[in-house]
C-alpha cells in the first residue's frame, strides 16, 4: 500500500470521526431532560414543613451552608443585583452567582439547560409571561414562602410570585406646552415623528384598548385602527433605554416606555422627562422570580427566593432600580391608590388575550408606512 | 547486519515490505483539519437541527424555511440586507484598500498615525460606534446638522440606509485596512516600479498592476466585509429600526425576544444567512482556483525590500487630503461624540447648558467597578489565547488549502468560513447546546468562551492566512525539503515567517474583536466569567450611558496603543521596508 493511500485513508477516517462526533453531540447524545424528574426541592420543603418563619429561615441557612452560593439568572438590572447581593451576604453570609440576560436569552438558555438535563440556575428572575410559561414548562420548582402573604394574589401563582412591578407609561417631554392628554391623542398628525415606540411592549396597546372600551364604548377595531394612526407617528426602538434616552436628548417628545426611567433620569441630572398627569390607563406589568425544579443548590434557592420576594430586598430594588415594589406596604414607585388614574394590572387575563395583540401590534409596527420593511 | 540476514533480506518478498507510517508532519495537519471540522460542523448541525423540525424536536420538517420565504416581508428583508452589505462593503473596500496602498506602498506622512486612526473604528465596541454616529447625525438635534439650522436645513439623517452604510462601511475598514496592508507589505514592487519606468502613469499602475497583485487579498477581504455586514446586529438595531429599516439580524433578534420565542424560526432566518455565506465563499472559492495560481505568487526565490515610492505634486496634495479626511470623518468626529457623551450625565445637544453640565463621573464610575475589572481581566485573557490558537491553528489550515495536494481541499476552506455568518447569539446558542452535552466540563468555565471565540473568529484568521499563502512561491519550501527539512520545519522556518505580517494584522484583529465580543458571549457567561462586553451590556441596560460610553473611550484608546505597539514592535519581522 502506498503512503499517499493509506494517508488518504487516514484522512477520510479522520473527517468522518470529526463530523460524526459533531452529529452525535448535536443530536443531544446523554442527558435525560429535567423536566421528566422530580423537583430537587423536595427534600428541603419536606425538612421546612410547618416551621415558622424564624425557624425556616435558620433551618435553610444551616441546610445552605452544605451548598454552593445560588445561582441567579436575572434581567433585574445590575445595580440592584449587586445592593442584593450585598445585603444577602450581610444577612447570611453567602453570596449570590448572578448572571444578567436579556428577556429572550434567559428563557433560552434555561431551556436549554433544562432539556440537557444541566441546570445551572437555581433561581430565575424574569417578566410574569416568561415565568408563566416556566411553569408551565415544568422547570419550576412550587414556590410556598411567607413572603407571598404581603403580594396580591394575582400577581402570583403555584410556582412564581412577583417582586415588583414594570410601569408602562407615556413619557413625555417637560419642554412640550401641549403635553398630550390621553393615548387617542397621540393620533393627532401634530406628533408626527415624534413618538417612541418598542415593539415589545404589546400590552399597552392591549391595556389602552381595554380602557377605550370601558370608558368610551370603542370597539376593537376602532381601537385597532386609533392604534394605526399613533403608530403611524411613531418611531420604533430596539429598547426601553433608547427610547428614554431619544426623550432626554430631544429626538422624540413622548416615549411609550417605563416609570422608572423618569425616577432615574431625575436622580442623574436635570431631567427634561415628565410622566404626570398620567396618560390612562397605566399598566403594571410585574417582574418576579422562581426556583428551578433541578438547581445545584436548592436549599439555598429557597432561602434566596424567600428574600428577594421579602419587604427587605423590594424596598432595595425600589431604591436602587426605581421599580415599584409588589408589596404594597412599601411606600416607593408608581402606587395605583394615591394616584389619580386607572390602572392596569397585567396577569393570566391578558396573558389570554397575549397571542393576538402580539400578532396586532407587531402587524402595526412592521407593515405601516415608514415601518419595517 | 550478519550475512545470513542479509541473504534472508534479498530473498524476501516483495509484498512483506514494511508499510510507511504515517508521518507527525501528517498528523499536524490532520489534526488541524479535524479541529476546524469539529469546530465549524457542531454549531452548524444544532442550527440545521433547529432550523428543519418543529419545536426542535421529531422529523424533518420544513415549516419553518417555509415561514422565512413565504413571510409578506421576505422581499423587503432581502433587499435591505443586500443593499446593506454591498454598499458597506464598497465603502470599507475603497477607505480600506485606500489607506493600505499609501501606507505601504508611498511616502505619506505620518504613517504611525495612519495605523493608529484606522484602528480606531474597529477598537470601539459596534453599539458605541453606532451610538456616536447617532449623536452626530440624528435629525434636528445631531452636532452635524446644527450648523445648518440657520438656514433651515437639516441635512444628514443618520437613520436612513445611507446612514448605515456609512457606519458599517466605516467600521469595516479597519479589518479591510489591515488585510490589505499585510499584502502590499508582502508584494514585490519591482513590478510597478516596472510599470512605472516604462511610463505608465500612478493611477494606471495603482488599477492595473498593484491591485491585480493583492487580488486574493482584496477577494478575501470583500468576502469577508460582506459576510459581516449581513451579520451586523447593532447598526441595524439602534440605527435602521428608527428609520424604519429591518434586516435579516433585525428579525432574528425581533424572533429570539418574542413571546413564546420560536427558535426554529431564530435558526431558520440564521441558516438563511449561513447559506448566503456558503454560496458566497463558493463563488469565491471557484475564482480562485480558475484565475489565481502563479501571477499572484510574490514571494519567492529571489528577495526583494518593499522601498515605498515618492509621491509628488498634486497626487501628494490628494494622497494627504484622502488620509485626513478619513481620520476627520471617521475617526476624529465619532471619537469626539463619543468623549462628549461620556461626560454627560444625560443625553442633550450641545449648548452652553450641555457643556455646564459636564463631570468626569462616569469615567471615576468606570474605573472602580468591579465587574468592569473582572471583566476586563477575562477579556484580556480570552483575546490573547483566541488569538494565538486561531492564527497557529489557521496558518496550517491555509498551508493544506493552498499549498497541499489532494482533492477536497476546498472543503476545509468552506468549513472555516461557516462560522462568520452564524449571527452572534445563534453561535453562543449552538455551542451552548454542544457543551451542555459534552462531558469536559466547560460549561460555566472560562473555557466555552475561548471554544466560542475561536469558532467565531477563525474565518477572519483565516482571510489573512490564505491571502498570505496565495503570494508565496513554491520554490522557497522546494528549497526547503531538498535541504532535507521535514514539513514542519519548513513551515516553522521558511513559510511562517514569510506570512508574519498577515500572521500578525489576524492576531491583532482576532485579539481586538475578542476584547469586545458581546453577542455570543452574553449566553455563554457565568458569574465568575464576566467579560468587558457583557459589563458594557448591563451598563447599557442599566442606563448608565456616562460610564459606557467613558468606558468605550477607554478600551478604543488601550486598545489602538496597544495595537500600534505590538504593530511596531513586529515590523522588524517579516518584509523588511528599505
Amino acid at each position: 500500500m502506498s503512503f499517499h493511500h493509506g494517508s488518504r485513508r487516514l484522512t477520510l477516517s479522520a473527517g468522518g470521526l470529526a463530523i460524526a462526533a459533531a452529529g452525535l453531540v448535536a443530536c443531544g447524545a446523554g442527558g435525560a431532560s429535567s423536566a421528566e424528574q422530580a423537583c430537587g426541592t423536595e427534600s428541603v420543603a419536606k425538612e421546612i414543613a410547618g416551621l415558622d418563619p424564624a425557624d425556616r429561615e435558620a433551618r435553610l441557612v444551616d441546610l445552605a451552608e452544605d451548598e454552593s452560593p445560588p445561582t441567579i439568572y436575572a434581567v433585574l438590572g445590575q445595580d440592584a443585583l449587586d445592593a442584593l447581593d450585598a445585603d444577602f451576604q450581610d444577612r447570611y453570609g453567602i453570596r449570590m452567582n448572578i448572571v444578567t440576560l436579556g428577556t429572550g436569552e434567559l428563557s433560552q438558555r434555561l431551556a436549554q439547560e433544562a432539556r440537557a438535563g444541566s441546570v445551572a440556575a437555581d433561581v430565575v428572575d424574569n417578566e410574569y409571561n416568561q415565568l408563566i410559561d416556566y411553569q408551565d414548562q415544568g422547570l419550576l420548582a412550587p414556590l410556598d414562602s411567607p413572603s407571598l402573604d404581603d403580594i396580591p394574589a394575582e400577581v402570583q401563582g403555584e410556582a412564581w410570585g412577583a417582586n415588583r412591578y414594570n410601569v408602562l407609561v407615556a413619557l413625555f417631554s417637560s419642554r412640550l406646552d401641549a403635553p398630550p392628554t390621553g393615548y387617542e391623542d397621540l393620533a393627532d398628525p401634530r406628533w408626527k415623528g415624534r413618538i417612541a415606540v418598542n415593539i415589545a411592549n404589546w400590552d399597552l396597546p392591549a391595556a389602552v384598548s381595554d380602557h377605550w372600551a370601558e370608558t368610551k364604548g370603542w370597539s376593537q377595531e376602532e381601537s385597532l385602527e386609533e392604534w394605526r394612526l399613533i403608530v403611524q407617528n411613531s418611531v420604533s426602538f430596539d429598547g426601553n433605554t433608547a427610547m428614554a434616552d431619544a426623550l432626554e436628548a430631544g429626538d422624540v417628545d413622548v416615549a411609550l416606555s417605563f416609570q422608572h426611567y423618569y425616577t432615574r433620569h431625575q436622580a442623574a441630572g436635570d431631567s427634561i422627562i415628565e410622566w404626570e398627569p398620567a396618560l390612562e390607563p397605566v399598566l403594571f406589568r410585574p417582574q418576579g422570580i422562581g426556583i428551578t425544579c433541578h438547581g445545584p443548590s436548592p436549599a439555598a434557592a429557597t432561602l434566596l427566593a424567600d428574600y428577594l420576594l421579602s419587604e427587605p430586598a423590594q424596598t432595595i430594588m425600589g431604591e436602587v432600580g426605581g421599580s415599584t415594589p409588589s408589596n404594597e406596604d412599601i411606600e416607593l414607585g408608581v402606587n395605583a391608590s394615591d394616584g389619580d388614574f386607572a390602572a392596569v394590572y397585567a396577569g393570566a387575563e391578558m396573558l389570554e388575550e397575549s397571542e393576538f395583540w402580539i400578532d396586532q401590534w407587531q402587524t402595526l409596527l412592521l407593515d405601516a408606512p415608514g415601518q419595517g420593511t | 547486519m550478519s550475512p545470513s540476514m542479509t541473504a534472508s533480506a534479498a530473498l524476501a518478498p516483495v509484498s512483506a515490505v514494511p508499510r510507511p507510517r504515517v508521518s507527525a508532519d501528517t498528523l499536524i495537519k490532520l489534526a488541524a483539519g479535524v479541529l476546524v471540522a469539529y469546530l465549524a460542523l457542531s454549531p452548524l448541525l444544532f442550527l440545521l437541527q433547529s432550523a428543519f423540525t418543529e419545536d426542535g424536536e421529531g422529523g424533518f420538517s420544513l415549516a419553518n424555511m417555509v415561514k422565512v420565504f413565504t413571510d409578506r416581508r421576505a422581499p423587503g428583508l432581502l433587499g435591505n440586507s443586500a443593499v446593506f452589505a454591498l454598499g458597506s462593503t464598497a465603502l470599507a473596500m475603497v477607505l480600506g484598500t485606500g489607506l493600505a496602498y499609501l501606507h505601504a506602498r508611498t511616502d505619506v506622512s505620518g504613517k504611525g498615525l495612519i495605523f493608529a486612526v484606522a484602528l480606531m473604528p474597529m477598537a470601539v465596541p459596534g453599539i458605541m460606534y453606532a451610538s456616536a454616529w447617532i449623536v452626530l447625525g440624528r435629525p434636528g438635534t445631531g452636532i452635524l446638522n446644527m450648523p445648518f439650522h440657520a438656514l433651515g436645513l437639516d441635512p444628514v439623517n443618520i437613520f436612513s440606509m445611507p446612514g448605515m452604510i456609512w457606519i458599517e462601511g466605516t467600521n469595516l475598514a479597519s479589518v479591510v485596512f489591515l488585510m490589505m496592508l499585510a499584502a502590499f507589505r508582502a508584494s514585490d514592487p519591482g513590478l510597478e516600479e516596472s510599470a512605472l519606468t516604462h511610463g505608465a502613469g500612478r493611477w494606471e499602475t495603482f488599477f492595473r498592476v498593484s491591485l491585480p497583485l493583492v487580488r486574493p487579498a482584496m477577494l478575501g477581504a470583500a468576502l469577508l466585509t460582506v459576510v459581516r455586514a449581513l451579520e451586523s446586529f447593532e447598526v441595524p438595531a439602534l440605527v435602521g429600526q428608527r428609520g424604519g429599516i429591518w434586516v435579516y439580524t433585525s428579525m432574528i433578534y425581533h424572533e429570539l425576544n418574542n413571546f413564546p420565542t420560536d427558535m426554529g424560526l431564530v435558526s431558520a432566518y440564521a441558516f438563511l444567512l449561513v447559506l448566503i455565506a456558503v454560496v458566497l465563499m463558493a463563488a469565491y472559492t471557484l475564482h480562485m482556483r480558475r484565475r489565481s495560481g502563479r501571477a499572484v505568487e510574490t514571494i519567492g526565490g529571489k528577495g526583494f525590500r518593499a522601498r515605498p515610492s515618492a509621491i509628488r505634486g498634486w497626487g501628494r496634495a490628494a494622497a494627504n487630503a484622502f488620509v485626513w479626511l478619513y481620520i476627520v470623518s471617521v475617526v476624529i468626529l465619532p471619537t469626539a461624540a463619543l468623549v462628549y457623551s461620556s461626560l454627560l450625565p444625560l443625553s442633550q445637544a450641545p449648548t452652553l447648558e450641555s457643556f455646564g453640565a459636564m463631570t468626569l463621573d462616569g469615567y471615576a464610575s468606570v474605573l472602580t467597578n468591579a465587574h468592569v475589572r473582572t471583566g476586563a481581566l477575562n477579556s484580556v485573557l480570552l483575546a490573547v489565547a483566541s488569538a494565538t490558537i486561531v492564527m497557529v491553528l489557521v496558518s496550517v489550515v491555509a498551508w493544506v488549502v493552498v499549498k497541499g495536494r489532494g482533492r477536497g481541499r476546498w472543503v476545509l476552506d468552506q468549513l472555516t468560513f461557516f462560522p462568520v455568518a452564524f449571527p452572534g447569539i445563534a453561535l453562543g446558542l449552538a455551542i451552548l447546546f454542544v457543551y451542555l452535552r459534552v462531558p469536559i466540563g466547560v460549561y460555566g468555565t472560562l473555557g466555552i468562551l475561548l471554544i466560542a471565540y475561536v469558532t467565531k473568529f477563525m474565518p477572519f484568521g483565516m482571510r489573512y492566512a490564505t491571502s498570505a499563502m496565495h503570494q508565496i512561491g513554491g520554490e522557497l519550501e522546494e528549497a526547503a525539503r531538498v535541504s532535507k527539512a521535514n514539513w514542519a520545519q519548513t513551515f516553522r522556518r521558511v513559510v511562517l515567517p514569510l506570512i508574519l505580517p498577515a500572521f500578525i494584522a489576524g492576531w491583532i484583529y482576532v485579539a481586538m474583536i475578542s476584547v469586545r465580543e458581546l453577542s455570543s458571549s452574553i449566553i455563554l457567561y457565568s458569574a465568575d466569567t464576566e467579560v468587558l462586553g457583557v459589563a458594557m451590556w448591563n451598563l447599557a441596560q442599566n442606563g448608565d450611558l456616562s460610564e459606557l460610553n467613558a468606558l468605550g473611550f477607554l478600551l478604543m484608546v488601550v486598545l489602538v496603543l496597544g495595537a500600534w505597539g505590538l504593530q511596531r514592535l513586529t515590523s522588524r519581522f517579516g518584509v523588511q521596508q528599505a
